[in-house]
């Protein structure tokens, strides 16, 4: 009898260590990050509109970690004054904790069709931008030779559209610091767009810097960056 | 009895599991240990109206003890009040030579309007302080014997490189911008602007405006390898400027500058699919 209420207990034990294991180690994340990760968050839009429009979205996290502080910063505004055109809009956002880090990926995809083309200086239009701000900091490790590692990334667009479409894609990763963006317009107005990085490591230093602006009937705008600091 | 025997010690082993997988760190992601990064950008433009692209481009670092580099690449373009196609790739990488490399094409044709034309500038320059190197490579392959003893003299050079295209009604231009400092120093720059079809008709017309290209280069080396005294041993200087302003059917320059700093005689086969 005595050797049964042993092995309840030890089986007991064993369930209360089991536990307490799964619980630290859903919260702790494997002990890699020092405070919480970033919140696993993602958003679908889909709108097909006639009449004015407002949609805006504004976004920043801030993590530090073992060695590694990453910032992200993110907004996105599209108005349509008021009128009877056509707006489609289909948005993702979601951003999703990585081991040291966080993966971010936004795709937006706007379109506007006045229907009645007004050629006057008050006719409704399509007007917003968009950007995404990256900033990582990983601190030099003696023991691996490994120095620090500075990234700063801006990347973005502004449009301004009697009619057309725009597409964007922004995508990031930490911890690598991977951070790639497209964007493609076609349309009548203007549209303007651009990629900065800079980097530095040690004595190292690199920056990148891009802006285009188009104004006019433009059947054909692509432009895609990327930067991997590998 | 033994059944129950049997479901101690399964309980007793997962929990030995668990506790050893639960202590278990995940090994860490290794920062990058100096800059090697890769930027890449391609743009495509069709656009009847303006167009406006600029570009800077800027990096500085240390060549393992044997030289201060510095590659820097800046360009501009404005189209204004007419039709415009524009391309360009972009890669700059700080692993694998070339450093840098840009291919650009631009295609313009003015309104009819007098406001219409194409400004387009483009500059590319390497800057190289060495300090010269008497001793081997670096890693195993620096133990070879081919590259020991090798003596690269101290040496400053600056060469730039670019083109421009200013007050442009019609043109179609390529240009080729290359660069290198992590291997044997090269700076290539080259431009083809010719005329472009137009009208209804689509018939050929001559590139009208004023086009330029050309190099500079500016270069000091020692002749020793000796690290504490650095006798001039030879300046170099070399400049070329092209301009043509007015109709022309054809304009080309291709100009490289290669560094005397030579590769070393280190095998270098590894990886083979980089």
């Amino acid at each position: 009898m005595s050797k049964k209420i042993v092995r309840d207990m030890i089986l007991a034990g064993c369930v209360a260590l089991l536990m307490i294991m799964m619980i630290q180690g859903a919260f702790a994340q494997q002990g890699v990050w020092a405070v919480p990760q970033p919140e696993r968050m993602w958003a679908v839009t889909d709108i097909q509109h006639i009449g004015s429009l407002s949609i805006n979205r504004d976004y920043s996290h801030s993590y530090s970690a073992d060695r590694v502080i990453e910032e992200r910063t993110h907004s996105f505004n599209a108005n349509v004054s008021a009128g009877n055109g056509n707006t489609r809009i289909f948005d993702v956002f979601s951003v999703a904790p990585t081991t040291r880090g966080s993966q971010f990926f936004v795709n937006t995809i706007i379109g506007y069709n006045p229907l009645n083309m007004n050629m006057s200086t008050s006719a409704p239009r399509l007007i917003g931008s968009e950007g995404t701000y990256i900033g990582d900091s990983y601190t030099g490790n003696s023991e691996l030779c490994a120095p620090a590692v500075r990234v700063c990334g801006v990347m973005g667009s502004q449009f301004d559209l009697k009619r057309g479409v725009v597409h964007s894609t922004t995508s990031t990763n930490t911890p690598m610091s991977l951070a790639s963006y497209d964007f493609s317009s076609t349309g009548e107005g203007t549209v303007s767009t651009g990629f900065t990085v800079v980097s530095g490591s040690g004595d190292a230093h690199t920056s990148y810097s891009q802006k285009i602006k188009v104004v006019g009937e433009f059947e054909r705008v692509d432009y895609s960056a990327s930067f991997n600091p590998r | 009895m033994r059944k129950s025997g049997n479901i101690v010690v399964m309980a007793a082993s997962a929990c030995i599991l668990f506790i050893m997988l639960s202590l278990a760190q995940p090994v860490s992601a290794i920062p990058p240990s100096e800059d090697p990064f890769l930027i890449k950008t391609s743009t495509d433009i069709t656009c009847s109206g303006s167009v406006t692209d600029s570009v800077s481009f800027d990096w500085a670092y240390t060549n393992k003890n044997l030289s201060d580099n510095t590659l820097t690449n800046d360009e501009h373009t404005s189209a204004t009040d007419g039709y415009t196609e524009f391309s360009k790739e972009f890669t700059a990488d700080g692993l694998n030579v070339p450093n840098l490399h840009v291919d650009k094409k631009v295609g313009f044709i003015a309104n009819q309007s007098m406001t219409g034309g194409l400004d387009s500038t483009e500059d590319a320059g390497i800057f190289i302080a060495s300090a010269g190197i008497t001793g081997g490579g670096s890693g195993t392959g620096g133990l070879c014997i081919w590259s020991q003893h090798a003596c690269v003299p101290p040496s400053c050079e600056i060469a730039v490189a670019g083109s421009q295209l200013k007050d442009v009604t019609r043109v179609n231009s390529h240009t080729i911008t290359s660069m290198q400092t992590s291997e044997s120093p090269r700076l290539h720059h080259e431009i083809t602007a010719k005329g472009a079809m137009w009208g209804d008709n689509q018939t050929y017309g001559a590139g009208i405006g004023t086009v330029s290209a050309g190099m500079k280069v500016d270069v000091r080396e020692g002749n020793n390898c000796n690290n504490t005294v650095h006798p001039l041993g030879s300046r170099l200087r070399y400049t070329t400027i092209s301009t043509a302003t007015g109709q022309w059917n054809s304009f080309a320059k291709s100009m490289t500058y290669t560094s005397a700093i030579p590769a070393l005689q280190i095998p270098g086969q590894y990886p083979l699919f980089p």
